[in-house]
């Protein structure tokens, strides 16, 4: 496993959780997860097996989760873009569904195709692109101030 | 109806409505429709002022994600990730166990969950779960002892008969007078047929051991520990055999005298010039080897006549009954009594009264 996926995946547990503590011990978790995946399966695209490993973790931990109360500090080892505005994504993380919020960090985050999306949840491509698509359109109505737009 | 297009038919143009056209509209800028669908979403974005505003708030949201991606983490951060959450997870990572061959894996695992049960069957304590006596106390009830004083001369007195010589008996039993009182006595305290307030009694009955002496304060129970102090053993020790030596005896005795019934022989004789012929029945039971029974002498004053208690070799007691015959008339009778005497004596108690002169 290269670092670009421990980096995939710490960022999708840290963008879902916006918790540092809780991101840290599900990325653990997650890690090992995969690579206990990869050691039985070798062949399967390592996109596949980063949705199963941390779908399987965020569902074990995120009923402990309280979404829209961040807890991180900026020198917590997940360092931010500069000039980013993170109050348009914790709006978003608050208030979206769990499908939403999963679907397009894994597309749009951390840059798994929907097809290895799809395969690693076991469902279709049109469902996965539904998902992104009115996740991205949801996110832009939040950047726009106005949540009520999309539905 | 026939003049109108058909919306829905491929050959024609199809209109897309502004729902769907919002729906598609993703897609459309992902570059995922086909070119018929797309040549109307540009159609429809053409005319639609809302699908204008719906693509740039696409776009900046791709963007912001697209930003938000541009996310990096530490090394330490990724060094952390990849550390084992547990020291389980970096055992195992360390002896590379997942590279082990299965068969050596599963017989580890069988040795493993074998040892665990083994040891649990070994810590268990069954012996107290069998008992189910679950306290700490370390006491074991060896045997019950209960020690009463013995009964003072005067009182009701248990005396088991002994496996020794009839006379020797004779002279250590003891009996409670029939309407006589301690006081109205004039017995002497000295004679051989006291009681010894030191000797022991003792009962058997099933396995419950009961030794009664003066000498010991009137404890009920005794309870010897499974680890008793050397003195106390030993005290203990000799307590016991003496409370089995003297239950031996006992038994022996009591098989001895048979059946375990005893007899009384009560009787009275009328006798005239009373004080003298009560001195001669007095000399004669001592010549025959007869020793008062009670604690009162022989010939004791009781009422107007004189009171007999005493006791005497079996084989005299016709030469008894006939010497009696000779100053009146004798009417004896044998009871039944709890007392128990040893084989060859006899206890009587005998009342002479003045006889009664006709007017």
């Amino acid at each position: 496993m290269s670092d670009s996926d421990v980096k995939a995946i710490a960022l999708f547990f840290f963008f879902t959780m916006l918790d540092e503590k809780r991101a840290l011990l599900a990325s653990s978790q997650a890690y090992e997860l995969c690579m206990n995946k990869i050691d039985k399966d070798e062949k399967a695209p390592i996109g596949e097996l980063i949705v199963k490993s941390t779908y399987k973790v965020w569902k074990h931990n995120h009923s402990k989760l309280i979404r829209g109360r961040p807890q991180y500090s900026l020198n917590s080892g997940w360092d931010l873009p500069p000039g980013l505005d993170i109050g348009v994504w914790k709006d978003f993380q608050k208030n979206a569904s769990e499908e939403d919020l999963l679907a397009i960090v894994w597309s749009k985050i951390i840059n798994i195709s929907e097809s290895e999306i799809a395969m690693g949840l076991g469902l279709s491509a049109g469902t996965i692109r539904y998902r992104v698509s009115h996740a991205v359109r949801k996110l832009g109505a939040f950047q726009l101030g106005n949540s009520m737009v999309v539905q | 109806m026939s003049g109108t297009p058909t919306f829905f038919s491929k050959k024609n143009s199809r209109k897309i409505s502004s729902f769907i056209g919002i729906e598609l509209l993703y897609d459309y800028l992902a570059k995922n429709l086909d070119p018929e669908r797309s040549k109307a979403m540009d159609e429809l974005i053409a005319q639609s002022r809302e699908m204008n505003d719906e693509i740039k708030s696409i776009q900046r949201s791709l963007s912001y994600l697209d930003h938000l991606s541009g996310t990096q983490i530490s090394v330490t951060l990724a060094n952390r990730i990849k550390a084992p959450t547990s020291y389980y997870q970096g055992f195992l990572k360390k002896v590379k166990f997942s590279d082990w061959p299965v068969g050596i894996k599963l017989g580890i695992e069988a040795l493993f969950v074998s040892t665990l049960i083994f040891s649990s069957i070994i810590m268990i304590p069954w012996h107290r779960i069998n008992n189910m006596n679950f306290t700490s106390s370390r006491e074991t009830l060896l045997v019950e002892l209960e020690r009463e004083k013995p009964k003072i001369a005067g009182s009701e007195a248990e005396i088991s008969p002994k496996s020794v010589a009839p006379e020797s008996v004779n002279a250590a039993v003891t009996f409670q007078d029939e309407g006589a009182s301690a006081k109205g006595s004039n017995a002497d305290k000295g004679s051989p047929l006291e009681t010894k307030p030191t000797a022991p009694e003792i009962k058997v009955e099933n396995s419950k051991v009961e030794v009664a002496k003066s000498v010991f304060p009137s404890a009920k129970e005794v309870v010897a520990k499974s680890t008793p102090t050397p003195q106390s053993s030993a005290k203990t020790s000799a307590e016991n055999a003496e409370s089995k030596a003297e239950a031996k005896n006992e038994t022996k005795s009591e098989a001895k005298t048979g059946t375990g019934q005893g007899f009384l022989y009560r009787g009275s004789i009328s006798v005239s010039n009373l004080p003298v012929t009560s001195q001669k029945f007095v000399d004669k039971i001592a010549s025959l080897g007869g020793r008062r029974a009670g604690e009162v002498e022989l010939g004791w004053k009781k009422g107007g006549g004189n009171y007999f208690h005493f006791t005497i070799p079996e084989a005299k007691y016709e030469t008894l009954t006939s010497y009696l015959g000779e100053y009146g008339k004798l009417k004896i009778q044998r009871e039944r009594h709890e007392r128990v005497l040893p084989d060859g004596i006899i206890r009587l108690i005998i009342t002479v009264s003045e006889e009664k002169k006709r007017p």
